[in-house]
């Protein structure tokens, strides 16, 4: 039967063992990736960051690489506004979407406007700052004010573009919720509407925070979209019709010819940024394993 | 009173949920009204020639030839690289190891992957591959990055899809003499072929609209990319110029009108693929 | 006089325990279980559920140690060789060892590819031969005739009895010593049980079968020799007639009344 074949066993056993090393090496691409994206990021920024110092690199309100100051704080702000905007506008926009495709819509509505709103999401971002410049900033100029070029046009349109993650994260949520919560509750008299929000939207919760936790990830990696809509001056807005840089957008701006300094001055940037929004990336991660 | 609160309850139902269809159809909608926004600027500039031609001046006249070669080649490159990549870490996950510390740290570096936004990765590409790599500003830099980025994507949509083939039918392979290799060679892979594939797809339709990741990579140039160490400008690279420098309006609404149409092809094969494997 | 018996399987006290998890004390899934079988015949293991039987037949073609993590002791042996010995190829063991599992299963491809899967694996690509093969087994396994015009048809196309026909017609093409099948006719209709157990009792002279099944009736009609599994235990075994007729244990004679199951 197999008697005197060992050398056959043997080697493909040995064949087999060198796939699954094989397999096993290219499993770590993905941890590999990520360490060199840390490792060269970080190399390049955070000594620029000892050298300006922490306090005047977060806190420094000037930034002119020229004179080789390095203040990052009004994009910090810049960016905190803007990804706060794009939410309240955003949130109650897309949790209304997905409670009413999770809640009130037939399966036929349903399966003509999920993907709808899911291909929304797959639209580049240089298209929607191209429209937030030719729709957006003149309509914020003909009827506020100002040049167009605003915290309130970035907000606008990064609310489009955070609209299907969020949504799409919140229908999933909401549709986790067991059926026998809105029966109870629809049982004792509630309406249909006072079902959704005292019963399921609280269940939903956690989910439901996850979701806006991530979306607001996005909002503050965007970069293209912002460059062409908010203006780009290195101040503090202190009205939403003024126009901010954001973090993101500094990077873009300035990385085609800063050089030396100026250049590790960006990757310094890049590091916070990632900082941001790893913090933000976990939170929601914790939430979720928490329930 | 009592009927008073009932009445009040059912009309503030009434608003809700009148409310939510509206937002609902609204954000619908806004998918048709940019695509319709941009027929309408577009379409006058769309022609065979756009596609063959050569930009002139800057891109405001001729077409945009050595841009869709450049967009093709990048997105096949990254491609090529991301896939096998992708999906042997998906084989290896579901297939070669049990749940683990091991499998719980590869998920999580592929999960931070993903949340890594892609200006980062334009920094890391340029860093690594243009600068230190000596690659300079090229497709391959812009592809090796590219990869980097889609990589999770793939990750997740392979393993759904290796997941998802029936258990019994390893142990069929195993019955008839196969080797673990063989059984995901032979059964396992056929059989997640098509789950794969759309993910492979949605990860290009990601590749092709992404800007900021690129643009430190391929450089910029209008030329033709000979080599793979040549710069070049894929699609979204030169809308982007086109539209921010103001080069060309005209132009910039037809290369917005083709990238988008193409994304959205690439998107819909996608689904289309799924729910013919389904039936 | 020396006997002439060519045994094709043989178990000697054979044991098997399942690995102990968090929360899951180890279990034993067979104790001391010893039978051999004579090549050209048919052997039925019947009892109740979570006897054993399945278990017994996965350790023949070692295909309990794929998926499952356990220790198994004892002596199994296939035609004369121990299976478990160091120069044991478990790939070329389960190629001589073939086996038919409970629910119909078709591989993603058409019928012709299914048949010839486990022979191209072994390298044969020509196509005189996997042609030959394939008439050969789907003949024996009473399935030529219905798809012999459509053999390029997605497996997945045919009705359960059917694919199951096509499973057995799949193991054969190996020409295997052994067939083990696993409650084959448990998700069928009684034709297809029919004919299945027609293909098993033509099958016999070539290829020992070893069945594992619930249904006391189809072991009667089917199997030379009969043993009976109760909790991990073989209670007794012998020729089919006599075991039906005047089981030697009371728990067989219990089993096969039907006073308990």
């Amino acid at each position: 039967m197999s008697s005197g074949k060992g050398m056959a066993v043997d080697d493909l056993r040995r064949r087999e063992e060198r796939i699954r090393l094989a397999l096993l090496c290219m499993a770590f691409s993905s941890i590999l990736v990520l360490a060199l994206i840390i490792l060269f990021v970080f190399r390049e920024g955070v000594p620029q960051i000892m050298r300006v110092g922490v306090a005047e690199f977060l806190g420094g309100g000037r930034w002119a690489p020229t004179k080789g100051l390095f203040g990052i704080f009004p994009m910090i702000i810049g960016t905190v506004q803007v990804t706060l905007g794009a939410l309240v506008i955003g949130v109650p926009l897309s949790l209304l979407s997905a409670i009413c495709l999770s809640e009130f819509a037939g399966p036929r509505t349903r399966t003509i406007m999920k993907p709808l709103i899911e291909l929304l999401s797959a639209i580049p971002s240089v298209v929607f700052g191209f429209i937030g410049v030719t729709v957006i900033v003149p309509l914020v100029r003909e009827t506020l004010g100002g040049s167009g070029f605003s915290v309130l046009s970035a907000a606008l349109m990064l609310s489009v573009m955070v609209l299907p993650t969020i949504t799409s994260i919140a229908y999933d949520a909401l549709r986790a919720v067991p059926a026998a919560y809105r029966e109870g509750s629809l049982a004792l008299g509630a309406t249909p509407w006072q079902t959704v929000t005292r019963v399921v939207v609280p269940a939903a919760r956690s989910g439901l925070v996850t979701a806006v936790i991530l979306g607001m990830g996005r909002a503050m990696g965007e970069t293209m979209a912002v460059i062409m809509v908010a203006g780009n001056a290195v101040v503090v807005p202190t009205s939403p019709l003024h126009p901010c840089r954001t973090l993101t957008s500094n990077i873009a701006l300035e990385m085609a010819y800063a050089s030396g300094g100026h250049q590790k001055a960006l990757f310094a940037t890049g590091v916070i940024l990632f900082v941001m929004i790893f913090c933000l990336n976990s939170l929601a991660t914790f939430i979720v394993r928490r329930r | 009173m009592d009927q008073a609160i009932r009445r009040r309850n059912e009309r503030v139902n009434r608003i809700g949920i009148g409310l939510s269809y509206l937002v609902t159809m609204a954000v619908g909608l806004l998918l048709a009204a940019i695509i319709g926004y941009l027929l309408w600027n577009g379409w006058p500039r769309l022609s065979m020639d756009f596609f063959l031609r050569h930009p002139e001046d800057l891109g405001r006249g001729g077409g945009i030839l050595p841009v869709v070669v450049s967009t093709i080649l990048l997105g096949g490159l990254s491609l090529a690289i991301s896939v096998p990549l992708g999906v042997c870490t998906a084989i290896y996950l579901t297939e070669y190891t049990a749940e683990g510390r091991l499998t719980t740290v590869i998920r999580f570096g592929a999960e931070c992957l993903a949340g890594i936004p892609s200006i980062i990765f334009g920094l890391f590409g340029f860093i690594l591959f243009v600068i230190t790599l000596g690659m300079g500003w090229s497709m391959l830099a812009g592809a090796l990055t590219l990869a980097c980025m889609v990589l999770p994507t793939i990750i997740r949509t392979a393993e759904e899809a290796i997941k998802a083939v029936p258990a019994g039918l390893r142990d069929v392979g195993y019955s008839l003499g196969a080797t673990k290799s063989q059984v995901v060679w032979h059964i396992v892979l056929p059989q997640a072929r098509p789950g794969i594939m759309t993910g492979v797809i949605l990860a290009l339709g990601r590749a092709l609209g992404e800007t900021a990741c690129v643009i430190f990579t391929t450089g910029v140039s209008l030329e033709m990319p000979a080599s793979l160490l040549d710069p070049g400008r894929p699609m979204a690279v030169h809308f982007y110029i086109l539209a921010r420098e103001g080069i060309s309006m005209e132009m910039a609404y037809t290369t917005a009108l083709v990238l988008v149409g193409l994304i959205l092809l690439v998107n819909v094969g996608a689904a289309w693929l799924l729910a013919r494997r389904r039936s | 006089m020396p006997s002439d018996r060519n045994i094709m399987l043989k178990a000697e006290k054979v044991g098997y325990s399942y690995a102990s998890s968090p929360g899951k004390p180890a279990e034993q899934a067979l104790i001391d279980i010893s039978l051999e079988v004579d090549a050209g015949t048919v052997l039925a293991i019947i009892g109740p559920g979570r006897s054993g039987k399945s278990t017994f037949l996965r350790l023949v073609n070692r295909l309990q140690e794929v998926s499952h993590d356990g220790a198994m002791t004892g002596l199994i042996q296939v035609n004369g060789f121990d299976i478990y010995s160091q120069e044991c190829d478990p790939f070329r063991l389960r190629r001589q060892v073939a086996f038919v599992f409970d629910k119909p299963r078709a591989l993603d491809m058409s019928i012709y590819d299914n048949v010839t899967f486990g022979p191209r694996l072994t390298g044969i690509s020509s196509k005189s031969e996997l042609d030959a093969i394939v008439e050969k087994t789907l003949r024996a396994a009473f399935l030529w005739e219905e798809v012999k015009d459509r053999l390029t048809l997605d497996a997945n196309r045919l009705s359960g009895g059917q694919k199951q026909r096509l499973a057995i017609a799949r193991s054969l093409a190996l020409k295997p010593k052994l067939l083990l099948l696993d409650e084959p006719c448990s998700a069928l209709d009684p034709i297809s049980t029919a004919a299945i157990e027609q293909a098993l009792t033509e099958l016999k002279t070539s290829t020992t079968c070893v069945l594992v099944t619930n249904n006391t009736k189809q072991a009667a009609r089917v199997a030379d020799i009969t043993a009976f599994f109760l909790m991990a235990q073989m209670i007794e075994i012998g020729p089919t007639e006599r075991l039906f007729r005047s089981p030697s244990d009371k728990r067989t004679d219990d089993y096969l009344s039907g006073r308990f199951g």
